[in-house]
Formats: C-alpha cells, structure tokens, sequence
C-alpha cells in the first residue's frame, strides 16, 4: 500500500554565506534558510466556522501560527489583476510562502524562514537582519502528480488521500534540506554518467538480456555513481525518478554502503558471497521468511493518462538498476530470489568493469590539474546537467568549489534567462573581480565562472567560446 | 573602496554635515581617463563642492529595513481579538466567491464584477472632476487590468487616496483587502513585501501611516518597484510634511485623506510617467541642458548676485533639464527633492499663469517642514523656469524682486537670448560621439550627480519602445546595484540590442548598441566614449557649481 | 515688466473648480484654456494696470488654490487685501456655501477688504437654465447683507469679466485717492520693515 508520491516539488535556494557588508563578522551568526510550514490545501475543504482543515500541514517551529499562511485565501484578490494567472509566492520581511498548484484546486503551501544575520548589539537584544534576497525557488510541475491527489480522493475520499499525503510527506520534509539547494535544484537536470562506446554497449545488452529473462519487466533504468547510463522511461517521468533516487533513496542506503565498501561481508545479509547486489526497496533480506515483496508504486505518463507500476531498484556497489513492473502483477519471493541470482553476479561484474574504465579515463593527463575555469551546463531538451562546480551533491550537502555568493549570481542569470524566449548572452564581472558568464543558446544554458581578475571582455569571450568548442 | 559604493547608510542630517566628497584638489583634469578612475576625476565631476547630497542607489529601502526591524520588536503582541475578526471577516468575504469557484471560476469573476459595478455606478452618478480616461477607468475591463504597472496608495484603515488607473471609490474592496493583507502579516511581527505571480509582481511599500502598494509587469526587480513607491511616497510628503500626515491620522484614523490631496492626483499620475522614462529618476540624477560655458557661467553668476536673506536654493529649468543652480553655503539638495521639483513644475500649467507662490516640503531635507517656493516662467513662450526657495512664507515680494535684478542682469549681459538660442537644441544625437552601432548611452557622473544622454535615435521614439529600452536600463540598473550582489561591470547580449552597464567609483554608465555591435566594439567603445565626454563635459555639465 | 509696483491687492477665494484661474486667465491674458482640469499649486500672483479715468490703478491680484491642503496658507494671501472676489459655481450649490465660509473669514480677520461675489460659468446656465443650483436672488439678498457687490460671469464668452474688475479698481480708487495723492511712489514690497503697504492695512 505504500504509494510513493514521487517528490517532485523541486525546491531550490542558496545564500550567500559573507555579503560584502559582513567581511568581519567574527560575531555574526547566520542562520541558513528553513522550512517552517508545509500545507497542502484545497479550496473545496476549506475553512468552516473559521477552523481551516488542511488536508496535510507540518510546522517544524510550533511558534508559527497557522495564519501565517493565510495569503493561501487571497488568490481570487489577485486574480483581480490577473484572473489566469494566481500568485507563485509572498514575501514578507521574516519569510516567504510559496504555492503550487500541482492539480486542480490542489494548492501546496510552503513557508521557508528567510536566512538572517543576528549579530550582537548594545542593547543586549540581538539585531536580526533578514537577508531577503538569498532564497529563490523554483516549484516545477510534475506530470507524475496528475491526478494522484483527485484519484486517491475518488478511491477513499478526503481520509485516503489525508493519510497517503501524511505518509509521504511526513519522510519527505525530513529529507529536505533547503540550506543546500542551489542552480542544479532550479534545472533539476540529469547528470550523465561519461562512458566509453564499448562499456555503453555491455550496459545496453545486459538489460536486454535482464528485460527478457524477467518478462514482468516493463521499464529499466541504469545508474552508475549516481549519474544516469540508461533509461527506458520517458524524459519527464526519469527526472523525478532520478530526483527521487539521488536525493532520497539512494543517500538513505548509502551508509551501510559506504561501511562495508570493500569488504563482500555483510553481517546482516549472510549468505550470498558471489556477489554485492541487494535490495533497496522492498525486501532487505531473502532470507528472512518474514520478508515482505512489497515495493513502492510510482505512477509514470502514458499517451492516454498514466500508468502504476512497482518499483525495483537494485544496487550492486556503485552500479544501480531500477525495474519497473506493471502494478497488476503480483511480486512473489519467488520472483526475488530469481531477480536477485540473475541480477545480483552480473551487475557486480559490470559495476567493477565501469569503474576500472572509469579510474583509466580520469588517470590521463591534462584533466588532473584544476583548470582556471568552472561550468554548469544543462539542456533542456535533453535534460543534461554538468558541473564542475560541484565537488559532492546530495539532498543535504551540496559541496561546492565556489564562493556562494558566485552560485547567487548564477541563480540571478538564469531568472533572467527565464524572462525572455529569445537567446542571450550575459557577462558579468562581481565586486571580487570574478566573471561569470551565462549563455543561453537554443534551450541549452552554460554558465562558467573564471576567475582571471585582469581579463578585459574579449579575452573572457574568447576563453568561453574555446570552452563551449571543446565541451 | 567597493564596499564605500554600495554603503547603505543614510544621513538624514543634512543641515549639519556635508556629504559631499572632500574638497579636491584638482592640478589637472587627466586627458584619458581610466577605468579606475577616481571619484571626483571622472569627466563631468565638479571641480568645486558639488550641488547635491551623495546619495546610494535604494539608499531608502535599505535604510528603511533596518528602522523596520528595530521597530517591529519594540510593537508587543497585537489585538488578537481584533486580527480574528478580521480574518473572519476576509474569509466570508473570500470564502463567497471561493465556493462560487469550486464550481466555475468564471462565475467568481463574475460575481466580483456584480460588486465592482455597484461600486462604479455610484461613482458615475458623482460629478467627480473629468476623468478622462473613460476605458481604463473602468476597472473591470481588461484594459484596467492590462495596464503595464499599477499603483495604490491606502491609509492604515483601507481607505484608498490614489489609484493610477480608475476612480479609488471603485477600487475600496480591493484596497480593503490589500489592507487586510498587510494586516494579517503584520499582527505577527512580520511585514509583506512582495507578491509573485506568472508574469506579474504585488509589492508593497510600508510607510507609516500609508501603505503603497504596487502591481507591475515589467521586468523590474522587487527593489526598483520598491523605490518608485517611495518616490510616490515623498510626493504626498512634499504636498503635507510628515508631521501633517501623522497629526492627521492620529487624530481621525479613517481621515479621508484625497480631501487634503484633491487636485494633486495628476502629480502623482506624472511621476510615475516620468520614472517609466526619465533614467534621471532611476540614476538619482539630473541632465544639463548643453550649454557654452561662458554663457552658464553669467547665468550662475546672475543668480548667485539675486539673493535674499532667505533665500537656500536657485534652480533654473528647461523643461526636465537643469540651466543652473545656485545654493546657499552649506545646504545641499537631494536629487530626489529636485526630481520632486521637476515633477511639479513638469505637471502643472498653474505656473504660467503668473508668479507662483507654495509651501513646499523637501521631503529628503527635511521631512517635517514647508520651504516656500516662487514658481515663474522666465517668459511666455519657452520652458524656462525659476524656481527660487525661500525658508520664509513672508518672502513673496522679496524672491519676486530677485527674479526681476537676475532677470536684468541677463539682459544687461546679452545672456538671455545667448540662453535662448541654446534651447533651440537641447539635445545631440548619438551621432556626434561618432561611434557606429552606439544607439544610446547614459553616463552618470557620481560627484556632480549630473548625467548626460544623447537623444533617442528613431529605434526608439515610439511610447513601447522607449519605455522597452528604459526597462533595459532599470534591469541592469536592478542588477548591478542589487543590494546583496553588487556587480561591476554587465554586458548583456539579447536579440534587439547589445547592452553594456559599467560601475566605478567614480561614474557609471549605460550603453545600448545595436545587435550588430560586437564585443570588441563594446570595449573599444567606452574609452572613445569617455574621452568625447570629457571633451564635451563643460558643455554637457556643470563644473563649477556656486554658492550665494 | 509687471510686478514691481503694485497698488491694490487683490485676492480670489473659493471652493476648488469653480473657476478662479480661469477668471484672471481671462481678465489679465484675455483667453480662455480648454483642456483637462489643472488645479492651482499654492497660488499665483499677476499684476495688472487697469485705467481708471485719467489715472492708472495696477492691481496685485492673487489667485489662491482652492484644494484644502492650502487652507492654513490662505491668510497670508488676504492679510491687507483692499478686495477679495469670492467666487462660487453657479451650477454647484455646495460651493457656495463655501464661499460663505471665505466671507466670514474676510470679515472676521480683514475688515476693511471689500467682498465682490462673483458666480461663474454664467454660460452653461445661460444654455441650459436648469444647471443653476444657485438663485440669482438668493445671493442679492445675502450680499446686501454683507454689503457685497454681485456679479455672475463667465470666463469662456468674457460675459462681466472686465466689468468686475473695473469696478473693484474703481471703488478702489475711490476710496484711496487721497492716499493715493499724498504718496510719491508706489509701495515698494521688498522693504517689508519700512513698507507703508502694511502700515496702511493694519490700521
């Protein structure tokens, strides 16, 4: 019964950690942006006799009134100025709620507490001052939630879907860790794993060979590193799904992972000694005869509205491989343990073959020193995301090798970009003499930071185009 | 030096300091200038004290934050009985049309419409002042709600006092609700700022005891909306003083206020006008009219000699262009309160009429005192415009004395028609500067407070087109005074033009080249572009400003 | 030029939009500006020689804004005025009630000012008799009372304008020939300490 209700709600912001003006705040402290409340909503269960029922709320500071969210009623106000289009945010000096509307009628609220400084002052009292132009967001749509909210309320009404969003976003807010979001949330790209031809082409015959072994299997997909090699569903459907497992399931597992990396042992998991593969979801143990196979339910668009199906993400070392098969299909032990021999020996092998491939390509020379230059790439039409400017990425870390100030004025290019259709080109030089350059040409957007103090604009053109030449 | 740019910190104290960069000394004015140039060295700064008080980009609202804060923690805990019924109240009041909704969101539309009629019918059956404006005065049709940027202005009650589009009766249930907002917010300590929407900005401007509230669909950014509000703002301060505004919701809480402001709407309507187009008012400047050295210096002369016990400021105009101006030692003008000035004189035949005579507040001198001004146009058929301030109500006769022994003097010295003929071309054409696919610039220099900017090549001259470029500029203006991220330089490739934004310590400048214009261009430009200004800058600025 | 020497001063009160500009824009520029409404800023001061028989009588008219914002200001405009034309709106009954208000005021504060009422836009009441909202009679009788003269003009054709003035620089003349005789110059009002323009009015 555990419905997942792929997390789509993208969230993205950065903050600066030093703006200019606190250069010496040895005594400040700052608090990074956080989640104070999350609604969700629908007009239709609105408020009686003044009591509101949100059909989810969570608030993580119990100070919080709820009415703090009451700009939630005044969408048809601003529909006085425009009656399509309803508000995407408000601000305030403390805070700022966004709303989505991911189905009709259906409205997520969200209140993000603005990052401040508290630094102190004569009275005693601490002088808080709201940064508010750090937090941007982005709320993208998700196909993946079409209909999930009205259909759990046509199978159970206002109690089903009450308790499935109280399941899901219960784990879901945990997980969320807004101080770490940046440029890469905004594009909630995929990052591709580079591959050499032959390599590539062992990974495509192994799922041939997986997808007709089982039959059951509808869709596979193929990770490496957290980076995508192979995917058989559909772009939009593989972003959330890519989302889901690199922000949330895989950093969940990645633990234990991490602890018996080099060792076959696991303890916990005796038995199998042929190979690393397990289970991410569903059973964490055959052999427990109390083992469960049950897996989550994902729901994926087709030509004619959608489809649900099990999810079946295996993971042997670094290589990881999802399943998909139709809800209707009963997942026996059975089914399992074959998945699980079949699955298990040959993903280990491939996973130690890409990683040796891999160690070759990054031992040749030229790509070990730092170059003078950092980039993020992303392109929509097929998705792509790279970055050289992020060391480590992960729903709670985003380890970046720039300043964040330099990542804001990345996030401020590209809702610019997002003003206009035309292509454009901006270059820009920061108060700390680094350039940073954005281009948007043809649905792709690059962005490169260099950090040459002296270059005049040609020079910082010409290193850019000899960049984009050889990207 | 960076940061010295971007300071926040605001002096209101004028009167006892001087904000004005430190007396100079200047051996030589250097031929080509630098990109690191200095403040006070750039082409167009003055050599002596400069006229007008230093002032930061968004000076205001970053001020502002800062005085809101320290107050908010100082208010305790509000009427909580008074804020639930309120809620209650906006719930019903939402929650009738929300049901409706449920079904159909026309139908919400419509039933909101039914309400606006009622309201509109009864502002018809006034004879209100005319209009003018018949389609978009009817707030319920798309040319209302299309309009590019809208502006409010409510008291703390709701009451509306001014609505750029549309009659404020019509609009009291929106500014009720706009009201009700705010509120909500601010009964926990907090205050709105903003609102996004697809396509569309709500900001509103806190101001005790108004509210601003403002709905635009430009490109601008949430802190340039911000300072047009506070523009809007000062303009009402400078027709009442801020102890006249407080004194008067103190004492009646839902004091209409339109009574006091009746007939100043078009003031406001003007202002917003010219923020749309002026960069002036963006750049927190003023353009010279170009004029012979020799012949400015008589006109300053003629005026420092035309003073008066009372007199603080000089100021003679062309239309939005400053001829000269004139002070009294130690007393420095806002740009902001000369834009004030322009806007009053810009939006007002009353002038012409004969010698004009009002109390006038200087909201950033001093926001809780009447100057008084003597208002006159130097003759019948020119744009040339004296404005001489007085401290003393009493001083009619005095200043109107003044204007005639200036007005001799130019005679006597032949300046007049010399000042005359010089307004035959007010302007140059970007031509002149002799650079291919330069369409447009403005250059700021930061000491004077004094910009200069060719006129509009024929791309332009179209109302959309010149509000488009002026967008341009807002943007990049937006951009790289962005108080957490000021930037230094900005070149900006789109598909109608190349555009160029340059910040130094000394001057910044905008430049609009045609989309043919290539980078290389760009660069070689701005150095060919400062030297022809610093060629021109005795002409296109004034260098030695005087004091009486 | 104008403005230097001014003998009597004149000044125009009333409610806002009822005309007052239009009424000096008449008189001193003999036109008549159609356009959207402009109200006046503070006030505006013209002066105007007038003959009056073999002399020359210059009037130093003050035309006041009528909007409340001014109405603390409006004593500095009437302090020593030798005339004050009151102006109401024929076709707007509240604005003479208004112009009341500037009588009492007159005759509390300036004793010695003479009150002209003056009803304006005569022609749209001459074009459509059903616009006027104030009777003729009504007003003869309250400016008997106050010992007001009475005059309905209209701006746009010119009807009573120059007539009004004459006379207020007539009974002006009459009234201060002597004085007039008596001094060589006219006032000059920069000198405000020695300025016999305040020393008259204050008696």
């Amino acid at each position: 019964m555990k419905t997942v209700f792929v997390k789509y709600l993208s969230i993205c912001l950065c903050f600066p950690f030093h703006s200019p003006r606190m250069a010496s705040g040895s005594q400040e402290k700052l608090y990074g942006p956080s989640l104070l409340n999350f609604f969700i909503y629908n007009p239709k269960f609105g408020p009686r006799e003044g009591e509101v029922r949100w059909l989810f709320s969570h608030m993580f500071e119990g100070s919080v009134s709820w009415h703090n969210s009451i700009a939630i009623f005044l969408f048809p106000p601003h529909r006085t100025f425009c009656p399509t289009k309803p508000a995407k945010s408000l601000h305030t000096q403390k805070n700022r709620q966004f709303f989505f509307e991911p189905e009709e009628h259906f409205w997520m609220v969200m209140v993000v507490k603005n990052p401040m400084i508290e630094r102190p002052s004569k009275g005693g009292k601490p002088d808080l001052e709201y940064q508010e132009e750090e937090i941007f967001f982005a709320l993208l749509h998700s196909q993946l939630f079409n209909g999930r909210f009205s259909k759990a309320m046509d199978e159970g009404g206002v109690a089903l879907l009450r308790e499935r969003l109280e399941k899901f976003f219960y784990r879901y807010l945990q997980a969320l860790h807004l101080g770490s979001c940046d440029l890469l949330d905004v594009f909630g790209g995929i990052s591709f794993f580079p591959l050499d031809k032959m390599t590539y082409l062992k990974i495509q015959s192994f799922v041939n060979q997986m997808e007709q072994s089982l039959n059951l299997v509808k869709y596979t997909a193929f990770l490496y590193n957290d980076q995508l090699i192979w995917s058989g569903l559909e772009q939009d459907d593989m972003r959330i799904l890519y989302k889901y497992l690199t922000t949330s399931l895989f950093p969940r597992h990645s633990e234990p992972e991490l602890a018996g990396r080099d060792s076959p042992m696991r303890p916990e998991m005796s038995g199998n000694l042929l190979h690393y593969g397990r289970f991410l979801t569903g059973p964490t143990n055959l052999k427990d005869p109390e083992a469960k196979f049950r897996f989550p339910k994902i729901y994926v668009n087709t030509e004619n509205g959608y489809e649900e199906l099990h999810l079946i993400v295996y993971k042997a070392m670094s290589a990881a491989v999802c399943f998909m098969i139709n809800a209707t299909a009963e997942l026996t032990r059975e089914f399992c343990e074959q998945l699980d021999n079949l699955v298990g020996p040959r993903l280990t092998l491939l996973a130690s073959d890409i990683c040796e491939h891999h160690n070759i390509n990054r031992r040749t020379p030229g790509l070990e020193k730092e170059p003078h230059f950092k980039f993020i790439y992303f392109n929509h039409m097929n998705l792509a995301e790279k970055s050289t400017i992020h060391m480590r990425k992960t729903a709670s870390v985003s380890l970046t090798s720039v300043h964040p100030d330099l990542m804001k004025i990345l996030g401020d290019i590209n809702s610019d970009f997002s003003r206009v259709d035309d292509d454009e080109e901006i270059i820009v030089k920061t108060m700390t003499d680094y350039w940073v350059v954005g281009k948007k040409s043809d649905q792709r957007e690059l962005y490169v930071i260099l950090n040459q103090k002296n270059a005049n604009l040609i020079e910082v053109n010409d290193l850019c185009a000899s960049q984009i030449l050889a990207g | 030096m960076a940061a010295d740019v971007h300071n926040s910190k605001v002096n209101w104290d004028i009167q006892n300091e001087s904000l004005a960069p430190i007396d100079k000394l200047r051996i030589e004015r250097s031929d080509s200038p630098t990109p690191g140039i200095v403040e006070g060295t750039e082409p167009g700064a003055a050599q002596e004290k400069a006229m007008f008080v230093h002032t930061q980009s968004f000076e205001d609202l970053t001020a502002e934050t800062r005085d809101t804060v320290d107050g908010d923690q100082e208010v305790e805990s509000c009427d909580l009985t008074k804020l639930s019924n309120d809620l209650s109240q906006l719930s019903t009041h939402l929650l009738g049309q929300e049901e409706e909704q449920g079904e159909a969101e026309e139908k919400g539309e419509d039933q909101k419409v039914e309400m606006f009629d009622e309201s509109l019918a009864s502002v018809t059956s006034q004879d209100s002042s005319p209009c003018g404006r018949e389609d978009i005065c009817d707030i319920t049709s798309d040319a209302w709600r299309n309009q590019r940027k809208h502006v409010f202005v409510l008291s703390e009650a709701g009451k509306p006092i001014y609505s750029r589009y549309g009659t404020e009766e019509a609009l009291s249930s929106t500014m009720g609700v706009m009201m009700a907002l705010v509120s909500f917010v601010e009964a926990d300590k907090n205050m709105i700022k903003s609102i996004h929407g697809d396509g569309y900005k709500v900001v509103f401007l806190r101001k005790s005891p108004l509210v601003l509230v403002s709905v635009a669909r430009t490109r601008q950014s949430e802190q340039e909306l911000s300072r047009e509000l506070c523009y809007i703002y000062y303009q009402i301060v400078s027709l009442l003083t801020i102890t006249q505004l407080n004194q008067i919701f103190e004492r009646k809480q839902n004091y209409d206020l339109r009574r006091l402001l009746a007939g100043s709407e078009h003031l406001n309507d003007n202002l917003l006008k010219q923020l749309d187009r002026d960069p002036g008012f963006l750049l927190s400047a003023v353009t010279c009219v170009p004029l012979a050295v020799s012949t400015r210096d008589i006109i300053t002369s003629s005026l420092q000699a035309a003073k008066a016990k009372n007199l603080v400021f000089s100021i003679l105009l062309a239309g939005n262009q400053l001829v000269s101006l004139v002070r009294k030692k130690d007393q420095y003008l806002h740009p902001m309160d000369l834009h004030l000035l322009l806007n009053l004189v810009g939006s007002s035949s009353s002038f012409r009429e004969g010698e004009g005579w009002t109390p006038i507040c200087l909201p950033k001198f001093n926001p809780s005192g009447f100057f008084h001004a003597h208002i006159s146009y130097l003759d019948s058929s020119s744009d040339l415009c004296l404005i001489l301030i007085s401290t003393s109500r009493e001083d009619f006769f005095c200043l109107s004395d003044c204007k005639h022994r200036f007005l001799e003097r130019l005679w006597r010295r032949n300046a007049f028609q010399n000042l005359l003929e010089a307004l035959q071309t007010p302007t140059y054409p970007v031509d002149l500067v002799g650079i291919p696919e330069l369409r447009h610039f403005v250059y700021k220099s930061k000491s004077s407070g004094l910009y200069t900017s060719p006129e509009l090549p024929p791309t332009y001259l179209v109302d959309e087109e010149q509000e488009r470029l002026m967008g341009l500029y807002q943007y990049l203006h937006g951009r790289i005074h962005n108080s957490r991220n000021p930037l230094r330089y900005i070149y900006h490739c789109g598909q109608r033009e190349n555009l160029l934004a340059w910040v130094t310590s000394g001057f910044e400048m905008y430049l609009c080249f045609s989309p043919l214009g290539t980078k290389v261009l760009a660069m070689n430009t701005v150095t060919k572009l400062l030297k022809w200004i610093r060629k021109e800058e005795d002409r296109l600025f004034i260098l030695s400003p005087q004091t009486y | 030029m104008s403005g230097q020497r001014v003998d009597a001063k004149v000044v125009m009160l009333g409610k806002e939009y009822v005309g007052k500009t239009s009424l000096v824009e008449r008189y001193v520029h003999n036109r008549f500006l159609v356009g959207p409404y402009q109200n006046t800023i503070g006030a505006a001061f013209v002066a105007k020689p007038i003959h009056v028989g073999e002399k020359i009588v210059t009037l130093g008219i003050w035309d006041t804004a009528g909007s409340e914002r001014y109405e603390a200001m409006s004593r500095i405009y009437y302090r020593g005025a030798k005339a004050a034309i009151v102006c109401y709106d024929l076709t707007d009954s509240s604005s003479f009630q208004r112009a009341k208000f500037w009588v009492k005021e007159l005759q509390n504060c300036e004793e010695h000012c003479k009150i002209y009422l003056c009803g304006t836009k005569s022609d749209l009441v001459e074009d459509d008799r059903s616009m006027r909202k104030v009777d003729f009679h009504d007003v003869q009788d309250y400016a008997d009372e106050i010992k007001a003269q009475l005059f309905e003009t209209s701006s746009k054709s010119g009807h009573n304008v120059d007539e009004l003035f004459q006379k207020v620089a007539e009974d002006y003349d009459q009234l201060y020939s002597f004085q007039q005789m008596t001094e060589e110059k006219g006032v000059d009002l920069c000198q405000k300490k020695n300025s016999t323009f305040y020393a008259c009015c204050h008696h």
